[in-house]
């Protein structure tokens, strides 16, 4: 997938999510964030010139953007809490709802931010 | 009466009187599914704001024998203390606010209170979440490997930090 596939998959997941939750399917929903967090790193390290990796690798892009990018959330502590909050509970179920409506809201927030972050890399590269 | 306890254990209460006990604030939880643990100081007896200073020195020890156990390559037991640490410094935090935290909810509702008053974003949930990944980690249901332990741990002692200025006694932040 290009750069745009990536951004435009990213956005449908997002929007898939806030669907999913509003119906009550909170497993899902935390799904669908996790896969468009995965895809919003990757459209950010394809700018960048990085082929597709693992988590660990898209973590540690991520722990770098949040010290070569202007001031901006604990990215680091975003993803994680999006791979050990939401991913889990896809599988587990362990979130209450009070816990899961919180990550899903703060996992869409990470995803718009590492969206943003990409977008704007994007703007650069075809400036520069 | 609450039992003094050693630094290594760990008491499993029933469901019941797990909750009883969470209601009545004596102590911190942590765990699932009723499991608690019972922290080595009591907010029944009406002290807990006298009591703030000695929480907030358990909750430093605890952060450094936390990173005593990573440095002597045992992460699971350094994330328990990690933990215990910042639920300590959440303990003392929301002493200072009036309303001690004791289930799970409740401390994300701490949390999420700070994050308003820190202007709205994820400044404390964020950490706080990590924090707990620790605790599933030493409980073992997350399973990171060393790069997350090493990734992951200056976030949750920064915010620990944070939290033990905010929970000093003295004028509100």
């Amino acid at each position: 997938m290009d750069f745009g596939a990536h951004i435009a998959l990213a956005h449908t997941y997002l929007m898939e999510s806030v669907r999913l939750e509003e119906r009550g399917v909170h497993q899902l929903a935390a799904e669908a964030v996790w896969g468009a967090a995965n895809l919003a790193i990757e459209a950010g390290r394809h700018i960048r010139g990085l082929r597709h990796g693992n988590y660990n690798d898209k973590a540690l892009f991520v722990a770098e953007l949040n010290t070569i990018d202007r001031p901006q959330p604990d990215l680091t502590a975003g993803l994680q809490n999006t791979k050990d909050k939401l991913h889990n509970h896809f599988y587990t179920n362990r979130l209450s709802a009070t816990e899961a409506a919180h990550w899903l809201m703060a996992g869409r927030n990470l995803v718009e931010h590492l969206l943003q972050i990409a977008e704007n890399d994007a703007i650069q590269d075809g400036a520069g | 009466m609450l039992a003094q306890i050693t630094d290594n254990d760990r008491i499993a209460l029933p469901d019941a009187v797990a909750v009883s006990l969470a209601q009545a604030r004596f102590c911190a939880v942590s765990g699932e599914n009723g499991r608690i643990v019972l922290t080595p100081w009591g907010l029944a007896d009406g002290n807990a704001r006298e009591r703030t200073p000695e929480i907030i020195a358990t909750a430093q020890e605890w952060l450094a024998k936390s990173e005593r156990e990573f440095d002597r390559e045992r992460p699971l037991v350094g994330s328990r203390w990690l933990w215990e640490a910042a639920l300590a410094a959440l303990t003392a935090v929301g002493i200072k606010r009036g309303c001690p935290a004791a289930t799970a909810d409740e401390l994300l509702q701490l949390v999420i209170a700070l994050d308003q008053d820190a202007g709205g974003g994820f400044e404390h949930t964020a950490p706080f979440g990590v924090a707990q990944s620790f605790r599933d980690n030493a409980d073992g249901i997350l399973h990171w490997d060393d790069f997350e332990f090493d990734l992951c741990r200056p976030s949750v002692q920064r915010w620990i930090a944070e939290l033990l200025e905010l929970a000093a006694p003295g004028e509100n932040r």
